[in-house]
């Protein structure tokens, strides 16, 4: 009603928003489509079915490898988001002294910008050198290695934003080291922690490069099994598997904005205050 | 005299290549309350960090009631500082913030809601118990540190320019309050501020330091009616300058001497020579004007020298003249707004005159 005409979005600004999100989307929904078709053949729509699924949910390979997927998830992301908080730690709150901390850095951020490849063919050639037998170990390992710096950047982020000088108060009231951690830090660091977790563990879930490297026999990962099927052609059985996996991910991604978003809000009665 | 609360005892800090604190000592008494005050960079929130543990002095020893404090981290040391920005912990309630110090060292639940209670009654923060700091303003941010300290009943309680982000209203509000509390709680106070006013009104002795360095210690008025150097003369009160020489001198007085300007007598300054390179300091309260027209009858005891009003500013309970004389020189006149005392305006040939006594020479 009162609203000025000049605020409106222009009808072009829409259609080429409408046309990204298509060029995106219209794939991964064409996926999950076809993943309720009846037909057997993956291209022609017969008509809406719950049969793949069924298929899927009765497969016991299926049940084992989603459950080494989420074993390797949840591992790989507690590990790397707890290794996380000790180097965002030690690099945002550095004493004033310590040089080429930014060095450290860099290293560590460096296995996001490595081909996934080379990560992974390293850490095969590596569990070779010391004779690590594969298997799901090495995976979780390997999981660990692409992880941590993903998680040391969302830490780091949000250690920066927290006041040093509440660590000194603490001290300065009483409290221990351990308890400044404990009562201070951490309450201050959740949500980058949970944002963090839920990040690699999406990540970790979907990955395979890394994955396929490191993975021994019967360390079978839900992508792994993806990629062993469409060795025999793409069957409807493959868009469910790959229709549940991406609302998995986008599930935690979701969740991993919204808490994040949630603590960026100002509190309710703060707004309501002058 | 009782037992120290605090001594520090030839205290060295640097940060990297600067010398934070430089061979200072000091002795705070039980109950006392103690300012240092000094310009920005001075080194004196650096000796609030040394005696709350958060940072480690490069020599000299801190002992706290009576016991070596140097080695102790601060959670093991009977101080409590209120921080420059409260540091309030920004996760807890009022209520849980000020419980904080009496939870981390065990105190039984019971004990420490009646703690808070009491300590949150004597900040007047009574019913803001489960608010959050961004949820109070300034002064009762200011309230909430002040109660999280003092909960814990610490021998020294450390301010460091506490009052330093309100306003003057509330500025002044505060000050008093800060008084009050501290006859309550029967604790020394130690306040690092650079505001010289807060200092002189609220301590029973100021420190005032420079460049790490102790410049005098003594209680305001001390400070005020003898500094001992140029910089807490100038730095403490409003001062009128004048630089020159010692032409001459006896027992007790001196005249200094300076171009073309009239010649002015002060008291002696002892360990000086003639013709000295001196720094002349007089107090703008202590001249008084005279319309230029008055012939006074001569004294030698009072000095005399002809000006012009440049300014005349009203603030309600006296006037300050900016009194231009002797090439470009201008003073600061105060004078109490008396029913008898004259008024100038701007242009006005004036009479500054003073006697020798109020005078302050220190060499330059």
């Amino acid at each position: 009603m009162g609203r000025p005409v000049a605020h409106r979005t222009p009808w072009s600004f829409i259609w080429l928003s409408v046309g990204m999100v298509l060029f995106l989307y219209a794939p991964v929904g064409l996926l999950i489509v076809f993943s309720f078709n009846a037909s057997p053949m993956s291209v022609a729509w017969q008509g809406f079915s719950w049969h793949w699924y069924d298929r899927l949910l009765s497969d016991r390979a299926m049940w084992e490898a989603a459950q080494n997927s989420l074993a390797v998830a949840t591992v790989s992301s507690v590990l790397a988001v707890a290794m996380g908080i000790g180097a965002a730690l030690v690099l945002e709150r550095r004493p004033a002294h310590a040089r080429g901390m930014e060095w450290v850095h860099n290293l560590l951020l460096l296995p996001l910008m490595i081909p996934e490849v080379l990560l992974g063919v390293a850490l095969l050639l590596f569990f070779v050198i010391i004779e690590m037998p594969l298997g799901l170990i090495t995976v979780m390992i390997g999981h660990v290695v692409f992880n941590l710096p993903l998680a040391i950047v969302v830490l780091r982020a949000r250690l920066r934003k927290i006041d040093p000088f509440l660590d000194e108060a603490a001290r300065d009231l009483g409290a221990t080291p351990w308890q400044t951690f404990r009562w201070i830090t951490i309450p201050l660091l959740r949500p980058a922690i949970l944002s963090a977790g839920l990040m690699a563990f999406t990540v970790s879930l979907d990955d395979f490069i890394v994955t396929f490297f490191t993975a021994g026999p019967g360390a079978t990962t839900l992508p792994l099994r993806v990629f062993s099927m469409i060795k025999t052609g793409i069957t409807p059985e493959v868009n469910a598997l790959s229709a549940l996996l991406v609302t998995c991910s986008m599930a935690f991604i979701g969740l991993s904005l919204f808490v994040q978003h949630r603590e960026a809000r100002p509190l309710p009665s703060q707004v309501e205050r002058t | 005299m009782t037992e120290p609360s605090v001594q520090l005892q030839d205290i060295v800090k640097r940060h990297g290549q600067t010398v934070a604190v430089d061979h200072l000592s000091l002795s705070i008494g039980q109950q006392e309350f103690f300012s240092i005050l000094g310009p920005s960079g001075s080194g004196k929130t650096t000796i609030l960090r040394l005696v709350a543990g958060l940072d480690r002095p490069d020599h000299g020893e801190i002992v706290i009631l009576g016991r070596s404090m140097t080695d102790r981290p601060p959670n093991q040391r009977p101080v409590n500082m209120v921080f420059q920005h409260y540091a309030l912990f920004p996760h807890m309630t009022v209520a849980q913030n000020v419980a904080f110090g009496l939870l981390m060292r065990g105190e039984p639940r019971r004990v420490i809601d009646r703690q808070v209670a009491s300590i949150l009654d004597l900040v007047r923060l009574t019913g803001k118990e489960d608010r959050y700091p961004s949820q109070l303003s300034g002064g009762e941010q200011q309230r909430v540190a002040l109660a999280r300290a003092l909960v814990n009943r610490p021998a020294v309680l450390l301010l460091d320019e506490p009052l330093g982000a309100l306003d003057q209203q509330l500025r002044h509000v505060m000050q008093a309050e800060l008084q009050q509390i501290q006859r309550q709680v029967r604790c020394s106070f130690i306040l690092v501020t650079h505001h010289q006013e807060e200092a002189l009104m609220l301590s029973d002795r100021v420190a005032v330091l420079h460049r790490g360095q102790l410049q005098q210690l003594g209680t305001p008025e001390e400070l005020y009616e003898s500094p001992k150097s140029l910089f807490v003369a100038q730095f403490i009160g409003l001062s009128n300058t004048l630089s020159g020489r010692i032409a001459i001198m006896d027992d007790s007085t001196c005249t200094i001497e300076n171009g073309h300007r009239p010649p002015i007598r002060a008291p002696r300054p002892a360990a000086l020579s003639f013709h000295a390179p001196v720094t002349f300091v007089v107090r703008p309260e202590r001249l008084r004007l005279l319309p230029y027209s008055t012939d006074a009858s001569h004294n030698g005891a009072i000095n005399r020298v002809i000006g012009t009003i440049a300014k005349a500013i009203y603030n309600g309970n006296e006037m300050l003249y900016h009194v231009e004389w002797g090439e470009g020189m201008t003073w600061i006149v105060r004078t109490p707004l008396l029913e008898r005392s004259p008024r100038f305006t701007v242009g006005d040939h004036v009479l500054i005159h003073w006697h020798w006594e109020e005078g302050l020479v220190f060499p330059s």
